[in-house]
């Protein structure tokens, strides 16, 4: 998994309380880091499966309530982590995998795998169908879904449900590594200064095209001090992704310069306030 | 095959090393237990599958069943993961990053490496893994010390927060003893699953941090192999000819050579180095019997104490009183080393070799076809 397509995915992991989350060896590795801090284990080639079991069955009596997640990208997954997928389902484990598919190797550079159909010499070859891998797994097929992880309230809906269901499901995330030809850079984003309000929320995203211009601390009317962060976006950097637009109440990110044929149109009611309700 | 026997509640027990073992998770208070089948380990799961108050599963493949077992362990619980030798190549992969993170709640791996090749594809001796993921190595001799030696594989992990493994081989696995029971553990794991992502998120940046705690560890286990009660001396009348052994060669040197003084391996790595040193000192001729490889040979040498190994002893198979006997007097055979009327009883058993079953689906299906 290459960073821009996981942004969407660790927002939204960040934002699930109460869950364990077990994670595995590739690009979406880094969501352990600042500022998700969305993983919990990271140890070996598709360890997040086995590591996600144990977990479920080794459990304390205090951590009966807690959700157990894995993370694994597709290449990963097919590498070494369908065994314990297999595990998980053989043996009744209750654990939602995350699996995100952007067909490709991507810490490498991203490289052609399976998931892609294209090998080394750049011939078409057999495509890996990941809804009915996980299904001849044991994975029932009604806990077999595939979303697109730059909608965070469907992402986010889906992780919730399943999460409360006694049995394991796999979530596939099915948009293309930045880093391959499959991607399309869209429309880039700036910001409009006149309308930042400095919230900061658009930095939960992570992207490293978000940039902060300007710290400020106000005192709030209770008296308490609040730090604010002025965000421009570094338009060069920027493919026009448009999660960070999901994330900006007062609508101050915007596209830069006049938009072109593909740009992007924000679906309706994909403002913070809708996923700030779905959050608790 | 779910070979099941009752659930053994008496104290005092005839049982194998590997009914042994299970008995040593149950009595240890195991929560998780994980493998893949694989001769000689395979019964330990079926009998830890009889304990209801373990959950305990047959695994895709060791390297999962590993991975379970740790997942266990950072939710608190002890956990046990048993497997074949060959097991262990699998499972590698979590173990050589899984040493940096260590132990939370006890971690065992107990793998039983086939020597003779009774149903293997080789004979590698997995304590070469002991020092290639730097984690203990315990090495029972008997029934009772698979008993013993699981369950402080237990208290060991946790107090230094490591995997531990238990090294056991075939004999040990299948041959029956007997086994005095101990209190059981009673302790409660102290808390459940900790966020900790310095410690177990081994990314670069966190993993580099792990490595001098795992050094640092190394230090420590071998000064607790030093003052380790599983490596002892038994002194002996004989000041000729003194032994070092580890795991079964201890059986078979006592059967060949009973009057010589032995130091006992059990804690076998870390090597403790000084205290073999002190006992090499006592004998004029002192061999090291070890199955399979040179391994602690080329360690003790490397510290300077005079020994024989495989210079004298074969680099295959097990190392029984016959093959001690002949390989250390010469070729001249012993007398007292094995009784005729055994030897006649033995040529009597027709011989069985491998093969398939009666009606078996695969005569047709594949090899008669084929």
């Amino acid at each position: 998994m290459s960073p821009v397509r996981i942004w969407g995915v660790y927002y939204t992991l960040s934002k699930v309380r109460n869950t364990y989350i077990s994670g595995d060896i590739g690009c979406y590795t880094l969501g352990a880091g600042h500022p998700w801090n969305a993983l919990d284990t990271c140890i070996s080639m598709g360890a997040s499966m086995g590591v996600a079991l144990g977990l479920d069955k080794g459990r304390q009596p205090e951590d009966a309530n807690k959700k157990v997640v894995a993370v694994i990208g597709d290449s990963t997954f097919l590498h070494m982590g369908m065994q314990g997928l297999l595990d998980l389902t053989y043996n009744k484990g209750n654990a939602t995998i995350l699996l995100l598919d952007n067909r490709a190797v991507g810490m490498t550079g991203g490289q052609n795998a399976p998931s892609s159909g294209i090998n080394l010499q750049g011939e078409q070859t057999a495509q890996v169908n990941f809804p009915q891998l996980v299904e001849a797994l044991g994975v029932k097929k009604e806990r077999i879904h595939t979303l697109d992880p730059y909608e965070l309230p469907t992402l986010f809906k889906a992780l919730r449900d399943e999460t409360k269901v006694d049995d394991v499901s796999v979530i596939i995330t099915n948009q293309p590594c930045v880093l391959t030809e499959r991607y399309k850079a869209m429309q880039p984003l700036t910001v409009e200064e006149k309308d930042c309000t400095g919230c900061g929320n658009c930095l939960d995203v992570g992207c490293p095209a978000i940039l902060v211009t300007r710290r400020e601390t106000v005192v709030k009317p209770n008296g308490k001090e609040k730090e604010l962060a002025f965000c421009d976006i570094d338009t060069s950097a920027c493919t026009g992704c448009n999660l960070c637009v999901n994330t900006c109440a007062p609508n101050a990110i915007v596209p830069a310069g006049p938009v072109v044929g593909n740009g992007y149109e924000a679906p309706e009611g994909l403002a913070v306030e809708n996923l700030a309700v779905e959050v608790k | 095959m779910n070979a099941r026997s009752p659930v053994n509640t008496d104290k005092r027990l005839f049982v194998s090393g590997n009914e042994a073992i299970s008995l040593a998770a149950r009595d240890a208070n195991v929560k998780v237990a994980s493998a893949y089948p694989g001769t000689p380990s395979t019964e330990i799961l079926e009998y830890i599958s009889q304990y209801s108050d373990i959950y305990s599963e047959w695994s895709i493949n060791e390297k999962v069943s590993l991975e379970v077992a740790i997942g266990a362990s950072l939710a608190g619980s002890r956990a046990l993961c048993a497997m074949k030798h060959v097991g262990l190549n699998v499972a590698s992969d979590a173990l050589m990053t899984q040493t940096l993170i260590g132990a939370i709640g006890g971690l065992v791996i107990v793998v039983a490496d086939d020597v003779g090749l009774s149903s293997s594809q080789n004979e590698q001796d997995s304590r070469y893994w002991g020092r290639f993921a730097h984690v203990p190595v315990l090495e029972p001799s008997d029934t009772q010390e698979a008993y013993a030696f699981t369950r402080l594989a237990f208290d060991l992990s946790e107090q230094y927060q490591v995997p531990v493994l238990v090294r056991v081989t075939t004999r040990i696995c299948h041959v029956k003893g007997t086994l005095e029971l101990k209190e059981p553990t009673t302790a409660e794991p102290k808390q459940g699953f900790v966020k900790d992502p310095t410690r177990l998120v081994m990314v670069p940046g966190n993993a580099k941090h792990r490595i001098p705690m795992m050094l640092e560890r190394d230090g420590i286990l071998t000064e607790a192999a030093e003052q380790s009660e599983l490596n002892w001396v038994e002194e002996g009348e004989c000041s000729d000819l003194g032994f070092v052994v580890s795991g079964v060669a201890y059986q078979h040197v006592k059967e060949a050579y009973p009057d010589a003084p032995v130091l006992k391996l059990g804690f076998s790595y870390p090597v403790a180095v000084e205290k073999i040193r002190a006992s090499s000192q006592t004998v004029e001729r002192l061999i090291l019997v070890e199955e399979v490889e040179p391994l602690l040979e080329k360690e003790l040498k490397a510290e300077g104490i005079a020994l024989e190994g495989k210079s004298i002893l074969p680099k295959q198979g097990e190392l029984t009183p016959g093959v001690l006997k002949k390989a250390i007097e010469g070729e001249q055979e012993q007398s007292g080393e094995a009784k005729p009327e055994l030897i006649a009883a033995a040529q009597e058993v027709f011989p069985r070799p491998p093969t398939m079953c009666v009606a078996c689906p695969h005569l047709g299906g594949l090899l008669h076809t084929v």
